[in-house]
């Protein structure tokens, strides 16, 4: 391996070894939920190991090439999908040094691993079992690792190919709507007619001859022809070339980013389309409160990370549970509460950026909520309403949007689906601010994609999701057992009332933890960029 | 001096409400994990003083300062800041201080005028006041000039020269500085030093650290060296000449006596001094 390679690779080995006795029970719960999350899928590689040497090679010949390309599709869309592209080069540390760019490009390649590491684990699940197989050869099962470096390299270029139009303004938004699409694409092709139609196409792309899972579950089977080894290495040249030439450009997109940042800017003042609404604290409340709010409403919406994820909170939810409750297989549930599960859901999008972490943005800038004369409950308590004043947008967009697309939406519905969402983010507004002065990251507002592993992210928001919907779920239940919305109003009041108090007492726990470890919290949101970021 | 046209109001009621000193400083330590940052400390920085904080690198000033700013909570000691206790009024105190830290502490997604605003206004001046006020900071810090450019943009001069503006915007008695001209060129540097005597002048009180000794002893009327922790030597220059062991003329001289001499002699590098 290259000594380059190797050294940056082994001074990030080095940052985390250093990093990892310092962290406290985040880093545990962290491990835990990887463990549970993997694990699912291990269970998954074991069974598929278990099961393939049991199924006749004709079989196989039609499943493994569909198998291989829901595991590309999986690899290559679930991360654009999540907005989460695994660890990826801080190019900015690294550019000052003579690396070649060969060097950084070997690295980033090899950081693609954790792009999906699922994948790579179901797929070594399927090379055991073919391997077993008692009809394949098992030295032609150790073909499928081919698939390793072609969706490494493929991820790598559609990474690189996003990230660089995220950095174009009018693009951003574009492709926020691009990716909306792509993500709401699964469910409608199983809840609408779509899917019955289009199941012939996806059958025939899967098993089509020439495709590189078709001719790689060729060799995989022991069917071994030179057509498909041809075709492999063309495939593997064609995808290398992508990547090189995408990785080149955002290299080169880089170096002007970080060389030439002084001579941005321009002259004539910045005033947003929204100077309205981002003046409005100074209409509703005083100082301290008011300048608090406008700075988060201004930080957030020049902030390329929150204007995405906002977008998707808006777009995504709505689009994405349409066909669950309005489709050709729709449950009456769904029906029923399509408001308030599509505002649940965007909240669920939102956290990361506005509940669970409130100061990731500030950083090391966070400092001068303790040498400024503004008690620290005041700056929880406006960084809370700006979350607040974001999700009632959403609120507001998501209503839209369904009335837009002919839901059946009630003027009562879209009341009680606001006041369900507002005690939601009343029992969620406790736990982050207790979870953003205990475990504080520092999260860069120009990074579009977020680089940690989405499924851990999720799988940790899901948990908190699913002991907070506890009071809410009551609800539900009341309204079932008395089928009454009398009974469901009435617990959504008994809920509102232990929300505020919740709501008080976790933010005063939160004030009085950040007052006796303000230096351990400032610590952890002045942890600059590592080499690589995670 | 004619820049600076701010509203001396608030400032001139703050200036000079007490007799104490500006800082007192009793027994202070700071223990990390075991490390002794600050060990003893004892100070005592008057009012109307522009005082230089010296020490080598790790010798506890940045601690020192975070302490006063209450960023850090000290392991023991007491700490005074015009005549109030910290952490007791620290509340009070934040109001009376003005802070230029060793790493800019700016939301990089404001514009310039846009954070004096803010800063402005979380010190408790009226959103018209703080608007003027900063726009007249910008002209002053000549920062003006790109109104568009976020801070995240500005170099790191420019963000000394808006950390400094922010620490001036509410007229504090105490500006608590850290390397406040590092990174700063000579003209933004003499603008910045010009500034702060003028301050001192009308009453304020500077509390500086920095490097450049000649900066140092230009400015500062009192003194103190801090190594590994505690005070070796305190003072106006004169005084700390006459502490200071014979010949030592300037401020680097005696720095380097008290410092230097306890560090080992070693030789420059034998790889180095091949041509």
């Amino acid at each position: 391996m290259n000594d380059q390679i190797r050294a940056i690779l082994w001074a990030q080995f080095r940052t985390i070894r250093n990093y990892l006795p310092r962290s406290g029970w985040g880093t545990i719960l962290t491990a835990l939920l990887s463990t549970i999350w993997y694990g699912l899928f291990a269970a998954i590689a074991a069974s598929i190991a278990l099961k393939i040497p049991g199924v006749p090679v004709a079989t196989l010949q039609l499943v493994l090439p569909l198998g291989l390309l829901v595991v590309l599709l999986f690899w290559q869309i679930v991360p654009v999908m999540t907005l989460s592209s695994g660890w990826s080069l801080e190019l900015s540390k690294l550019l000052v040094y003579p690396i070649r760019q060969s060097a950084l490009f070997g690295v980033e390649v090899l950081l693609r691993l954790t792009t999906a590491p699922e994948m790579i684990i179901v797929l070594l699940g399927a090379l055991v079992g073919l391997a077993r197989h008692p009809e394949i050869p098992a030295a032609a099962a150790f073909w499928l690792l081919l698939y390793l470096p072609f969706n490494l390299l493929l991820s790598l270029a559609i990474r690189e190919w996003l990230l660089r139009m995220f950095r174009r303004k009018r693009l951003r938004e574009l492709l926020i709507v691009a990716i909306v699409i792509v993500t709401v694409l699964p469910n409608l092709l199983v809840n609408t007619s779509l899917g019955p139609k289009l199941k012939p196409v996806f059958i025939s792309v899967g098993t089509g001859q020439g495709t590189p899972w078709h001719e790689l579950s060729v060799l995989a089977l022991g069917q071994f022809s030179f057509q498909a080894l041809a075709i492999w290495i063309i495939s593997l040249a064609v995808v290398y070339i992508l990547a090189t030439r995408q990785f080149a450009k955002m290299l080169d997109m880089d170096r002007a980013a970080a060389f030439e940042s002084a001579a941005r800017g321009g002259h004539g003042t910045r005033r947003s389309r929204f100077e309205w609404l981002l003046n409005l604290p100074n209409r509703l409340f005083d100082d301290p409160v008011a300048a608090l709010l406008e700075k988060e409403m201004r930080v957030l919406s020049r902030s390329p990370r929150f204007r995405v994820i906002f977008g998707m909170a808006c777009f995504f939810s709505a689009l994405v549970f349409f066909p669950l409750a309005f489709g050709r297989q729709r449950s009456t549930f769904m029906e029923g509460n399509y408001l308030p599960v599509i505002n649940t859901y965007g909240l669920l999008i939102l956290g990361e950026v506005l509940l669970w972490n409130v100061f990731g943005f500030d950083r090391k800038a966070a400092q001068i909520y303790f040498v400024a004369p503004v008690p620290f409950e005041t700056v929880l308590r406006a960084k809370n309403l700006a979350a607040l004043a974001a999700i009632v947008l959403m609120t507001l967009f998501t209503t839209t949007l369904g009335y837009a697309l002919h839901a059946h939406i009630t003027p009562a519905g879209v009341l009680g689906a606001f006041f369900l969402t507002l005690i939601l983010t009343l029992f969620l507004l406790a736990c982050g601010n207790l979870t953003s002065v205990i475990i504080p990251r520092a999260i860069d507002p120009n990074q579009a994609f977020r680089n940690q592993n989405a499924g851990k992210a999720t799988l940790w928001l899901l948990v908190c999701f699913m002991v907070m919907a506890i009071p809410v779920g009551l609800a539900f239940l009341a309204k079932w057992a008395f089928n009454s919305d009398s009974a469901f109003l009435a617990i959504l009041c008994v809920d509102l009332i232990v929300g505020l108090i919740v709501y008080k007492i976790a933010t005063e726990s939160a004030v009085a933890r950040v007052e006796s470890g303000r230096e351990q919290f400032l610590d952890a949101l002045s942890k600059g960029k590592e080499l690589v970021g995670q | 001096m004619e820049h600076l046209p701010l509203d001396r109001e608030l400032g001139a009621a703050a200036i000079g409400a007490g007799s104490a000193p500006a800082i007192e400083i009793s027994d202070l330590r700071k223990d990390y994990n075991g490390f002794l940052a600050v060990d003893g400390l004892n100070l005592t920085v008057p009012q109307s003083c522009f005082f230089g904080f010296l020490g080598p690198n790790g010798a506890g000033k940045t601690t020192t300062i975070r302490m006063l700013t209450g960023l850090a909570i000290p392991t023991s000691g007491t700490i005074r800041i015009l005549g109030l206790p910290i952490p007791e009024q620290a509340f009070e105190i934040r109001r009376r201080i003005g802070i230029v830290p060793d790493d800019t502490l700016l939301f990089d997604h404001l514009t310039g005028f846009e954070y004096l605003q803010f800063v402005g206004r979380l010190y408790g001046l009226a959103r018209a006041v703080a608007q003027e006020r900063s726009q007249e900071l910008l002209d002053l810090f000549e920062l003006g000039s790109e109104p568009r450019k976020l801070v995240g943009e500005y170099s790191k001069g420019m963000r000394k020269r808006l950390a400094m503006s922010a620490a001036l915007i509410h007229r504090p008695q105490l500006f608590l500085m850290d390397e406040p001209f590092e990174g700063v060129d000579a003209v933004g540097a003499r603008l910045m030093k010009d500034i702060l005597l003028q301050q001192v002048h009308s009453g304020a009180t500077v509390f500086l650290t920095s490097h450049v000794l000649e900066v140092v002893e230009r400015l500062c009327d009192r003194l103190a060296i801090i190594n590994r922790g505690k005070i070796v030597l305190q003072g106006t220059l004169p005084e700390l000449r006459a502490q200071a062991e014979e010949g030592a003329g300037s401020l680097e001289d005696i720095f380097v006596r008290v410092i230097g001499a306890e560090r080992a002699n070693s030789e420059t590098l034998s790889w180095l001094q091949t041509p």
